[in-house]
Formats: C-alpha cells, sequence, structure tokens
C-alpha cells in the first residue's frame, strides 16, 4: 500500500515535469496542507505561510525534471520546504529573544490561573511560541518528527545528518521546551 | 543502561523509533526506575501539549493564486540535446538581428550618400529626403529610395 503511493507520487512528479498543470495541482492538493503548518511552525507566525509556500510549490514546479528518485517525493518536497524556510529566516533575521526570555517576559493573568482549560490553552500557545524559539536544527527535527509523523531515518535523510544526530537534537529539543515549560510555571506560581 | 541514557533514549521511545529489543530494555529500566519514570512522564506530558496545537488552514484561493507563476515553465526539464537546441536558436536569432542592424545601417548610409553627391549642398539634400518622406509615408522603404531617386534625377 505505501508503495503504491509512493510510486504514485514519482509518476504524478513525473508528469509535473512533462508539464502537466493537473498533475500539479494534484501535488499541491495532496500537500499543501503539510507544507503551510511545517513552515507555520517553523517560523512562528502566520503572516508568511502563504507566500512560503508559494515559494515552495513554485520550485516544484520548475525542478521535478530534476528528482533523481533517490528517496521518497514527500522527503524531497520536505527537503525544499526547510531549506526554503532556512534562506527566509536567515534573511529576515528572525527570532530575537530566547526562550528564557519569553518564559519571564509571559504573565499569567489572574483570570486564567482559575480553570484547568484556560491553563492548558495558555500552555499550548506558549509551547507554539516557544518551539520557534529553538536553535534552527532543533527546530526542524521537533517539526517534522511531533507535527509531521516523519521517520528519525527520514528527518536524517532530509536534514543530512545522522539518525543518531537526529535522536540527539529531540532529545535537546524537548529538555528544552520541558525546562521553559516549568520555568514559566514556577515564575507564574503554579 | 544508565539513567543518562535511558533518558536520552525517551524521546524516541515516544515517537515508536526505537527498535524492539532497545524498547524492551529501556520499558525494564522505568520499572525500577523512579527518576527516569518521572521523566519519562513529563515528556509524555510535554508531547500531549505540543499534540495539542492546533493546525493552520490553507486558504481557499491558495491554487487559483498559484495558478499565475506557473507561466513561465522552465528549460530545466530538457534534455541535453533539448538545452543545446535552445542555445543554437537563441544564438542564431541574436545574429540575425546585428546582422539586420548593420544592413539597414549601411543601406542608410550609401541612399544620403547619393542624395548629397547628386544634389549639391548638404541643406538641398535633406530637403529632398524630408519631401520623399513625407510624400510617402506609408511606402516601403524601397519606395521611398526610388522617389528620392526620381527626384534627383528631375533636378
Amino acid at each position: 500500500m505505501v508503495d503504491k503511493i509512493i510510486d504514485e507520487d514519482i509518476r504524478v512528479l513525473n508528469l509535473i515535469a512533462q508539464g502537466s498543470e493537473a498533475a500539479f495541482e494534484q501535488l499541491v492538493k495532496k500537500y499543501e496542507r503539510a507544507v503551510f503548518n511545517t513552515i507555520y511552525r517553523f517560523c512562528g507566525n502566520q503572516d508568511d505561510v502563504a507566500d512560503l509556500a508559494q515559494g515552495i510549490f513554485l520550485k516544484v514546479w520548475r525542478n521535478a525534471g530534476k528528482f533523481k528518485g533517490k528517496s521518497k517525493v514527500s522527503t524531497w518536497l520536505y527537503r525544499i520546504v526547510v531549506n526554503h524556510c532556512l534562506d527566509f529566516r536567515r534573511k529576515n533575521r528572525l527570532s530575537c529573544i530566547s526562550l528564557d526570555e519569553l518564559m519571564e517576559k509571559e504573565i499569567v493573568p489572574d483570570a486564567l490561573k482559575t480553570g484547568d482549560d484556560r491553563i492548558q490553552a495558555q500552555n499550548i500557545e506558549l509551547m507554539r511560541r516557544a518551539i520557534a524559539l529553538l536553535p534552527e536544527r532543533q527546530r526542524i527535527a521537533l517539526t517534522l518528527a511531533q507535527f509531521e509523523g516523519q521517520s528519525y531515518k527520514e528527518i536524517a535523510e532530509i536534514m543530512g545528518i545522522t539518525v543518531s544526530s537526529v535522536e540527539s537534537l529531540l532529545f535537546r529539543a524537548r529538555t528544552a521546551l520541558r525546562s521553559a515549560l516549568n520555568k514559566w510555571r514556577s515564575n507564574a506560581g503554579f | 543502561m544508565k539513567c543518562d541514557r535511558i533518558k536520552k533514549k525517551l524521546s524516541a521511545l515516544l515517537d515508536h523509533q526505537l527498535s524492539g529489543r532497545e524498547a524492551f530494555i529501556v520499558n525494564e529500566h522505568l520499572k525500577e526506575c523512579g527518576s527516569c519514570r518521572r521523566a519519562q512522564e513529563e515528556l509524555a506530558e510535554l508531547h500531549g501539549i505540543l499534540a495539542r496545537i492546533p493546525d493552520i488552514e490553507v486558504p481557499f484561493h491558495f491554487y487559483a493564486r498559484l495558478m499565475p507563476s506557473l507561466a513561465s515553465r522552465p528549460v530545466a526539464g530538457l534534455s541535453l540535446i533539448g538545452k543545446l537546441r535552445w542555445a543554437v536558436l537563441l544564438a542564431a536569432t541574436a545574429v540575425a538581428m546585428i546582422t539586420s542592424l548593420a544592413i539597414g545601417n549601411y543601406m542608410g548610409m550609401r541612399l544620403y550618400g547619393i542624395i548629397a553627391g547628386n544634389s549639391g549642398p548638404g541643406s538641398e539634400s535633406v530637403e529632398i529626403l524630408d519631401f520623399a518622406l513625407n510624400s510617402y509615408p506609408q511606402g516601403s522603404l524601397s519606395d521611398v529610395y526610388q522617389n528620392v531617386m526620381n527626384g534627383a534625377e528631375n533636378e
């Protein structure tokens, strides 16, 4: 079943390489949600997501003929997404404050301390913002593993590193987020 | 395995990325070690919070916005022979344009020389040329040339 999906992706990409707009639309519809959310989690805000996604899919359109078939199409696509987002962040010099600063600045209104659901909502928003402040490689690995369900082997291929490096990046990312959350709770008096 | 190594494996255990043997060793350790178990519970709580971060929706008109940008289909997908054909075609076009300009320039200079040579002072020649151009604004270059020659002969 999985092999059939992979074969179908390669067939669609070959058609795109020959100029088929219908095949391109099929690929966009299949992956647009994953691309949008990977960009969103990687960059931390919604403002630039659509423009970045457009740039990424145009790269797919232009470079479909260069796909060698050595990896899955999804791995190739995620590599384009990661490189595009890295370029964007470097050009725009995003990420101005550290995780520690975010946790110190984030004040919990008293109203939020009264209900478990509200605390949970605050936790979720805080972690969403905290992910965007992780070091670049940790953020990429976490986004792909946690939200896109990619295996460590696929993440290693996308990032051009070893599987044990992926394991190490994820361990450090989650430890940092865990510490930040504990610090914020301690500051907030939970 | 020591606790430090077990704790580094907890993330992979959570992502179901450990081999059967590794997962067995880590799980056995967790049964006996309170410190590692607490670390695993904290990690599981974090995992739960991260899993609840909502997705964003793709704008309805995203693909429609993308379509106009596809007009510039690249040459990237062409074979080497295809790329060579494009290169030869571009070079031939450039040579043809340069040659046309050179011929046009040469003919213009010859025409001006004939007029100037047959009709004396330069100002008169220019008047004749103006007359010819104004009389046959819609004509081809040959018509204008013929007219100038006729005008020069009549004088």
